[in-house]
Parts: structure tokens; C-alpha cells; sequence
């Protein structure tokens, strides 16, 4: 390990996680070392990108640490799904329908949900290929964000059994896809099913801030048109918080910063319907 | 005076296809009756009325496609009478037994009353027929109707079939244009969710607009320069509209909103609770207790202790209310044509069973906001295809992932709950697809079979049981409705495969879950 004052720069601070890198192994190495060299970009004088095309690599930069933090969170934030129905209709439907296959939904800007079946022939074909290397594997679900810049992945345990799973990823806005396989205790990762894509929503408003017009037809053809707009834009909306008759005009509040989703009650849990 | 801006405001009208042609002791079938009965029959007579009074409001109106199927279904029109006449006979007795007690007596009255109209209404009225009268008023120009998908799928849950979600949208429009002889431009994407993406397989159904929570605009890209106020157009062309938030939380909220006065009546105490099971027969079969719909008390306020309900005070709340409603609607459309160099349009899309069943007094306040703007001349009213008709020059960007649902996702029909139902529905479908591009040239039982289990398939996928589930209220119902339907598919696919199929039991089944009559099984290509 290094020695104790290279902590106290951010070039020291590097190396320092660098030595920890070679110490903690290949499996820590393989999203670490992204993430260092992303680090070390910004650290080292990346102006900072204002055009819409460069914001997708702005917000990965800006988003190291917390994403370096989020998936060291991600094992113990992980809850898994066993088994079919409740009591009152178990049994009633197949455990397994003998597919292979892997879905993953983005269930909001910061979980995802994975499901999974794979056939058991397909996990002893694998074994057996691995011999005496496949003992000690581990079942585990390898998450991958993917994205033009980023190679980053990490891995999830699974509990023995387990065929659904709610991942945090903690970041909207952006790609992922799982891979269920079996890792060695050498750190070899073996996929047995791959899922779909899946993207998590914004969270934000845009700051794409370019504006383009189209004429929409009965057709539903559009056409590129030119609006007389003003080039004022309308803030975000606000929430009511004036709802008792006041007989004032202002009973509309001001508009406030949407940065965070609009609180809103959903139609379906403000009142119990249907 | 011309507007300034519009209102649109869109009901919803939706409820699960329930059907149990085997007993009609099924109590989850009144969910129809109670819609009909506070609702919808209240709503045609609210539209009749501003007709009738020449009062320049419209309305834009969903109903969908399992809600069409049972209202025109005759066992459910039969039995739902037969309801009604109960109803009416309990009231009666109601108020003879009040009339010592002035209290309730005002009460049973106005149930009395309304209920006894709401039957001369409905038989020689109506004709029985309450779909048919929403595509009068249609035809007359006085709301626009629209579809939205088959059997109310949450779309984006579809997204690893995504032929299901063609065939959603397809048969939703599809059974519109059956019933109402036009297609229907708008699509209520069901819960307002909606993913980047779905807008190609929209447009390529003849869909022009979607509704989307506020959100879905909001974080669209590029950001659009109108807000919520304006719709937007998505890259292959379908408009999006979005949720006013203030209008929403005055009318949606349980606990700030208009619903929650303490002068409204009490959704929760019912006299099926409070009056002996004889009393109630055949309302109340046997000793199991269930709501009547006959409700004497007034929320009063978070208290057990509830106070009787006074008729006169609550329409003097729903005045205040609607004059608060559409005062603080002229005040939002003046702030923001302050900034806006077009008229801005303020969507207000609600449940309609909102209106009526949970909130009694809602049908009155909605026609009394709607009375209300016809007297306003800054304020207009607007349907969705009139709105982009009169502007039809729109910001081109992409909404977002978004629902209107608890959290703006899917954190309502995608929980620990209900998770376990996803990886049945999508083997099931996977499997189902797979057999159908193989039967493509199937004929007789062998098409009849994969045409019912399509239906099935279609049934499993409904969001009313996931929602049901995660809020735990006829949660059983829910899972084994999803269990019997998934089941019922899973086993047609069997019999096909084998090419062993037992007519009589496909009869049965076709029987029990009769909806959308014209399937072709094309859909799935």
C-alpha cells in the first residue's frame, strides 16, 4: 500500500485508489478502472460540455462517484423474488415453463426489475464445460449499464432460487441489460441468459433546450413548420397548495423548480378506485 | 370575447370485464351496476342538460373497450335491473322506516327519489341503452368519445412482447370503430403510462393524441417551451397532452382535495354495514356484508364518529367548490398568457367513476363548473382533436417514461405484491404468439381455440389486477382472475398443440369470457 500523505492530493489520491485496485483483485478492477480513468478526465480539466450531444458525457462524468457509491450499495439493496402466486391460488399455475429467458423493466428512474428462467440442462451443460474450475461457482446477476462511454457493470449474488429481482441502480435516464450466469471462484463470468435493454426515465426536465416545429395533419402527417414563438418559455408547473374557495385571485401559486418528479397524487391511489 | 384558453376536460370511464354468467351471486359484477347506477347514468343527464340548454361545453370522453363490451352485453343489462329493482324497493323501505327520524328521513328521500328516476330514466329514457346514448351525443357534437387498449394493459409492462402491445392498441381501436362507426382519434394509454418507443406502434393504429401524467411532458426531450400547457409531437407523429398538476390534486386527492370536505357525504358508512342482513335481503346475500350505495353520513372528518348528511350544505360546497375551481382556472390561463404567444390548454383528465360513485357530489360539481365557463368568456372548453385541429403547429419532442400512478411510474403495478404475475404473463404470451404465427391458417375449432385464447391473454393482462393486488382490495379476486385466465390460455395452447380439443369446454369458455366478437388472429403478426 502506499504511503500515508499521497491521500492529500488529488494526483496522491489517485494512485492510492490505484494500489487498492491491484490489491482487491480483478473482479473489484473491472468497474473500478473505468471509473478511475473517468475520474481522471474530469479531474484533469474536461471543459465542462454545454451542447445537447455533449451532455450524456457530462452527466457520466458527473455521476462517478455517485455511481462508484450506488454499486457498492447494490448487493445489500437488492431484494429478490422466489415462487408463483399467493396461497389462495398456489399451485395453480407452472413453476417453470422450460424457457430461457431473462426480461428487465425499468420499473422508475431508479429500480429495475429483472425476471429470469433458465432450463437446469442449461446450467449442467455449463458446469460441465468447466470442470473442475466450475467448482464454488456462484449464481450471480450481472448488471451492465450501457452506453457509448461506459463498460461498467456489476454483480449481484443470487440467493439460491431466486427468479425475479428488484435491482437499485439509483441513476435515471439511462441503459441497462443482465446477464444471469455463473462466476468461478477465479472470477470467470459465464452467462446463461441474456435480457433486453431497459432505460430508466428522466427525472429532470431536459436541458436539451433546442425546439423544432412540426404542422400535425388529419393524417397524422407532420411537416416542418415555423411557429411565432416568442422565445419565452413556461416555467415548470406548480402544485396547488391553495385548495379551500378564497374568492382571491392569486389563489394560483407561483411556479416552482421542478427538479424532483411532480408529487402529485396518481389517479389510482389518491381515492381507492375501482 | 374570445378565450384565452381552454380547458379540456377528459373522463376516463373504465372497468374490468366482469362477467360470471355461471351464478349471479358474484358481488365484484355490481362494480358495473354502481358505475352505471352513480356515474354514468348521472353523466348522460348532465350532458342532456347542457344540451338542452344551448351551453357551449365540451367534453372528451374514454370508454373502454371492456367497459363497451358490458354495457351492450344482455346478461349484464338483464341483471343489472334486476339490481336496480332491489335498490329501488330497499329504498322505499328506508324511507318509511326514517320517517320518525328527521335525521336520516332527509336522506332516504333524496335515495328514493333519484333512484326511482335513475330506473324511468334508464327503461324509458335511455332504452337500457347507455352506450349508445355517449355515441349520440357524439353525433350531436356534444363530447368526443375515444378508445384506449383492449383490455387496459399497462403498455410499457408489455415492452418484452411487444406484439401484445400491437394487438392491445389494434383491437382497442379496433372495437371502437365497431360500436362508434369512426375511428377514434385519441388513445387513453391505460394509467397515462407511456415509453419512448410506443409512439410508433400508436401511429401506425391511426392514433393522433395520448394524455400523459405531467411529467411525460415535463422531462420530454428536448424540453418543451409550453410546459404542460401545449401539447407536444412526438418523432412519429402522435400528440401528447399532459395532466394539469393543480387541477388534479384539487380534484384527486383524498386528503386536500375537493372530495375530502367534511360537508361531502362519507363513501365508507353504508347502511350495509349498519342495518340488519334481513332488512337488506337481496342486497346482502346472507350474512356476508356489502355495501348498498345507500350512505346517510357525511365525512365530517377524521373521526369514527360521523354526522348525518345534509343535501343542502353539501350543494352549497359544491358551488364554492366549482366557483373555486374555475376561478383559480381563469387566474392559471392569465399567468400564463402572460408568457405564452399561444392559447394555453389546461387538460384535466379524471377517472369518471371518480365522479358520482366515489364522490357523490361529483357529477353536480362538474356541471356546475361546466355552466360555470359557459358563463365565463375568457375560459373555453375544448375536446383534444379540436384542440390540435385549431393548433395544429406543435413542438416535435420525445415525452417521457411516465404513468399517473403513485411516484409517476410503475411502483403501483409492479411491487412485491404482484411482481410474481410478469413472468407467467410473459411465457404465456410468448408461447401464445409463437402458436398463432404457426396456426396462421387455421380454421374452425383449432382458430376458434387460439381466437379464445387470445381473449385470455388479453384478460390476464388488464392493470386492474396488479392494481388490485398492491392495494390489497379484492386482492383474491384479483390473483385468481389472473390465475383462471392465464390458466384457461395455457391450457388452449395445449389443446392445440395436441390437436385434441374439447368443443364443449371451449364453448363454456367462450361463453363465460364473450368480448371482442371480431378477433382476428392476425393481430399477432
Amino acid at each position: 500500500m502506499g504511503s500515508t500523505n499521497r491521500a492529500g492530493t488529488v494526483s496522491g489520491a489517485l494512485e492510492l485508489a490505484r494500489d487498492l485496485v491491484e490489491a482487491t483483485g480483478r473482479r473489484l478492477q473491472e468497474y473500478v478502472a473505468p471509473l478511475l480513468e473517468r475520474l481522471h478526465s474530469l479531474t484533469y480539466g474536461r471543459a465542462a460540455a454545454t451542447r445537447p450531444e455533449d451532455l450524456a458525457r457530462d452527466r457520466a462524468a458527473q455521476d462517478t462517484e455517485v455511481a462508484q457509491r450506488g454499486r457498492l450499495d447494490v448487493a445489500e439493496q437488492t431484494t429478490f423474488g422466489h415462487g408463483g402466486p399467493p396461497a389462495a391460488v398456489e399451485g395453480e399455475l407452472p413453476l417453470a415453463y422450460g424457457q430461457s429467458r431473462a426480461v428487465l423493466v425499468a420499473r422508475d428512474p431508479w429500480w429495475l426489475f429483472a425476471h429470469w428462467e433458465v432450463p437446469p440442462v442449461r446450467r449442467v451443460e455449463v458446469l460441465r464445460a468447466l470442470g473442475v474450475e466450475g467448482e464454488g461457482t456462484r449464481e450471480v446477476l450481472r448488471v451492465y449499464e450501457v452506453a457509448a462511454d461506459s463498460s461498467a457493470s456489476w454483480d449481484v449474488d443470487l440467493e439460491p432460487g431466486a427468479e425475479r429481482a428488484d435491482v437499485p441502480v439509483g441513476r435515471p435516464d439511462r441503459t441497462y441489460r443482465v446477464e444471469v450466469g455463473l462466476r468461478t471462484p477465479a472470477g470467470r463470468f459465464v452467462c446463461l441468459v441474456t435480457s433486453n435493454q431497459a432505460s430508466t426515465p428522466p427525472a429532470a426536465p431536459s436541458r436539451d433546450t433546442t425546439v423544432q416545429w412540426v404542422a400535425v395533419g388529419h393524417d397524422g402527417r407532420t411537416e416542418d413548420s415555423v411557429a411565432a414563438w416568442s422565445g419565452r418559455r413556461v416555467p415548470a408547473p406548480s402544485t396547488a397548495t391553495a385548495l379551500e374557495p378564497t374568492g382571491q385571485k392569486d389563489v394560483v401559486p407561483s411556479p416552482r423548480s421542478s427538479e424532483s418528479l411532480p408529487a402529485g397524487p396518481g389517479a389510482s391511489d389518491a381515492l381507492p378506485l375501482r | 370575447m374570445k378565450p384565452r384558453g381552454s380547458l379540456a376536460l377528459v373522463l376516463h370511464a373504465h372497468l374490468p370485464f366482469v362477467r360470471h354468467p355461471e351464478s349471479a351471486a358474484w358481488l365484484e359484477e355490481r362494480w358495473l351496476f354502481e358505475a352505471v347506477t352513480e356515474t354514468y347514468l348521472p353523466l348522460l343527464d348532465v350532458l342532456e342538460a347542457l344540451e338542452r340548454d344551448r351551453l357551449d361545453v365540451v367534453l372528451t370522453v374514454s370508454i373502454s373497450p371492456t367497459l363497451l363490451a358490458m354495457l351492450t352485453d344482455r346478461l349484464l343489462r338483464a341483471r343489472y335491473l334486476v339490481h336496480l329493482d332491489a335498490l329501488v324497493q330497499l329504498s322505499e323501505r328506508e324511507e318509511r322506516r326514517t320517517r320518525a327520524d328527521p335525521r336520516w328521513h332527509r336522506c332516504a328521500q333524496l335515495y328514493l327519489h333519484r333512484l326511482t328516476r335513475t330506473r324511468s330514466r334508464l327503461l324509458d329514457h335511455w332504452h337500457q341503452d347507455v352506450a349508445g346514448a355517449f355515441r349520440a351525443f357524439q353525433e350531436r357534437g356534444r363530447i368526443e368519445l375515444f378508445t384506449t387498449a383492449a383490455t387496459h394493459a399497462i403498455l410499457p409492462l408489455l415492452a418484452s412482447t411487444p406484439e401484445w402491445i400491437r394487438a392491445q392498441i389494434k383491437i382497442g381501436m379496433t372495437e371502437y370503430r365497431r360500436y362508434f362507426g369512426r375511428p377514434s382519434a385519441g388513445f387513453w394509454l391505460p394509467e397515462c403510462a407511456f415509453d419512448p418507443g410506443l409512439d410508433v406502434d400508436l401511429a401506425r393504429a391511426g392514433v393522433r393524441w395520448v394524455v400523459l401524467d405531467t411529467h411525460g411532458l415535463t422531462h420530454a426531450t428536448p424540453q418543451p417551451v409550453y410546459g404542460a400547457y401545449a401539447p407536444v409531437v412526438s418523432p412519429a407523429g402522435v400528440a401528447a397532452f399532459a395532466r394539469d398538476p393543480d387541477s388534479a390534486t384539487q380534484v384527486w386527492s383524498a386528503q386536500v382535495g375537493y372530495p375530502a370536505d367534511p360537508w361531502y357525504r362519507d363513501f365508507h358508512r353504508d347502511i350495509g354495514f349498519d342495518l340488519p342482513a334481513a332488512w337488506l335481503h337481496p342486497l346482502t346475500p346472507g350474512d356476508h356484508r356489502t355495501p348498498t350505495g345507500l350512505k346517510y353520513h357525511r365525512i365530517t372528518g377524521d373521526t369514527w364518529d360521523k354526522q348525518p348528511y345534509d343535501p343542502d350544505r353539501a350543494a352549497e360546497r359544491v358551488a364554492a367548490h366549482a366557483a373555486h375551481f374555475v376561478q383559480s382556472c381563469v387566474a392559471q390561463i392569465d399567468w400564463l398568457c402572460r408568457t405564452m404567444d399561444r392559447p394555453p390548454v389546461v387538460v384535466c383528465p379524471y377517472d369518471a367513476e371518480l365522479f358520482g360513485h366515489w364522490w357523490f357530489e361529483g357529477v353536480e360539481w362538474l356541471d356546475a363548473i361546466l355552466r360555470r365557463i359557459a358563463a365565463t368568456p375568457e375560459l373555453g372548453t375544448t375536446t383534444l382533436s379540436a384542440e390540435i385541429d385549431r393548433h395544429p403547429v406543435l413542438q416535435r419532442a420525445m415525452p417521457a417514461a411516465s404513468t399517473w400512478g403513485s411516484e409517476g411510474h410503475h411502483a403501483v403495478w409492479l411491487n412485491r405484491e404482484n411482481e410474481w404475475i410478469y413472468p407467467h404473463l410473459h411465457a404465456t404470451a410468448q408461447r401464445l404468439t409463437r402458436l398463432c404465427r404457426m396456426s396462421r391458417r387455421a380454421v374452425g375449432l383449432p382458430a376458434r381455440a387460439l381466437g379464445q385464447a387470445v381473449r385470455e391473454m388479453l384478460l390476464a393482462q388488464g392493470s386492474d389486477w396488479a392494481f388490485m393486488m398492491a392495494r390489497r382490495t379484492t386482492a383474491d379476486y384479483a390473483s385468481r382472475r389472473t390465475v383462471e385466465h392465464l390458466r384457461a390460455c395455457q391450457q388452449l395452447c395445449d389443446a392445440v398443440e395436441a390437436g385434441v380439443i374439447d368443443e364443449i369446454a371451449l364453448a363454456a369458455l367462450e361463453e363465460h369470457d364473450a368480448l371482442f366478437p371480431v378477433l382476428d388472429l392476425g393481430v399477432l403478426d
